[in-house]
């Protein structure tokens, strides 16, 4: 059996707080880990604060479709965006050696999340962004 | 977010209770550098009650440390719940920044 959550949510960051909240009662329903739904609440802000940045040049309004799937074992999400292509898999790493002084953040979001999730995948299809990660549940 | 601080001997111990995350990094970024201003010996982050912490937490944390170091004041982050530890130490912050296990430890 899988179960599916869905929400569209408007290219601005005060949705992350409706998309926690209401992935987090469906993912309670489902019985699944709260600490794997925190993981994921962790990338849905690092991918939606790279779309609401630098997706889209108009200043206007886009819907961003989230998806997500929970088969009893694994959670897998899929972001969708309209805005200009971007491949987060294709950026570099972050510099993880840099001292205090020469230290940036940029890329570092992204670079969480390819690390905290089992698998990410992107393509880009039909004018649009898809995302997508999984992650397994620890065994128990 | 929640952001309380109290004065511990010179330190000042800002304490969070939340999520460190892209909405709430610029309150938590404004409460750390004017606690960075005026302490007399500097600062202690207190992060036993925050649930999650995103680049952009880590971005605060790591300007809190530039400035401190500027300031010649000490930055100590405290009580990373384990979930964060790892984020720290993935992003390799564990080896940027002063953390120790708790508050008592840190301002110890």
């Amino acid at each position: 059996m899988t179960a599916t959550f869905e929400l569209t949510l408007k290219n601005d960051m005060a949705e992350h707080a409706r998309l926690s909240a209401a992935l987090a009662d469906w993912a309670e329903a489902q019985g699944i880990d709260a600490g794997l739904v925190t993981t994921f609440e962790l990338a849905f802000d690092e991918i939606l604060a790279n779309i609401t940045s630098y997706a889209y040049d108009d200043g206007g309004e886009h819907a961003i479709e989230v998806t997500c799937h929970w088969d009893g074992s694994a959670l897998s999400a899929e972001v969708v965006d309209d805005g200009r292509a971007f491949d987060p898999l294709a950026a570099p790493d972050p510099d993880l050696e840099a001292g205090l002084d020469e230290r940036e953040i940029g890329g570092l979001g992204l670079f969480m999340v390819r690390q905290l999730m089992d698998d990410v995948a992107y393509r880009r299809e039909d004018g649009r962004n898809r995302l997508s990660f999984a992650k397994k549940q620890d065994a128990a | 977010m929640e952001i309380s601080q109290e004065n511990r001997g010179g330190l000042t111990v800002v304490t969070l209770n939340g999520k460190l995350d892209t909405v709430s990094s610029p309150e938590v970024q404004a409460a750390v550098m004017a606690a960075l201003e005026s302490a007399d010996k500097g600062v202690v982050i207190d992060m036993a009650e925050v649930a999650y912490v995103s680049s952009a937490g880590l971005r605060v944390m790591l300007i809190g440390g530039k400035t401190a170091k500027a300031k010649a004041k000490t930055f100590r982050i405290a009580g990373l719940k384990p979930a964060v530890a790892e984020v720290f130490k993935m992003s390799g912050f564990d080896r940027l920044l002063e953390i120790h296990p708790d508050v008592a430890a840190a301002v110890g």
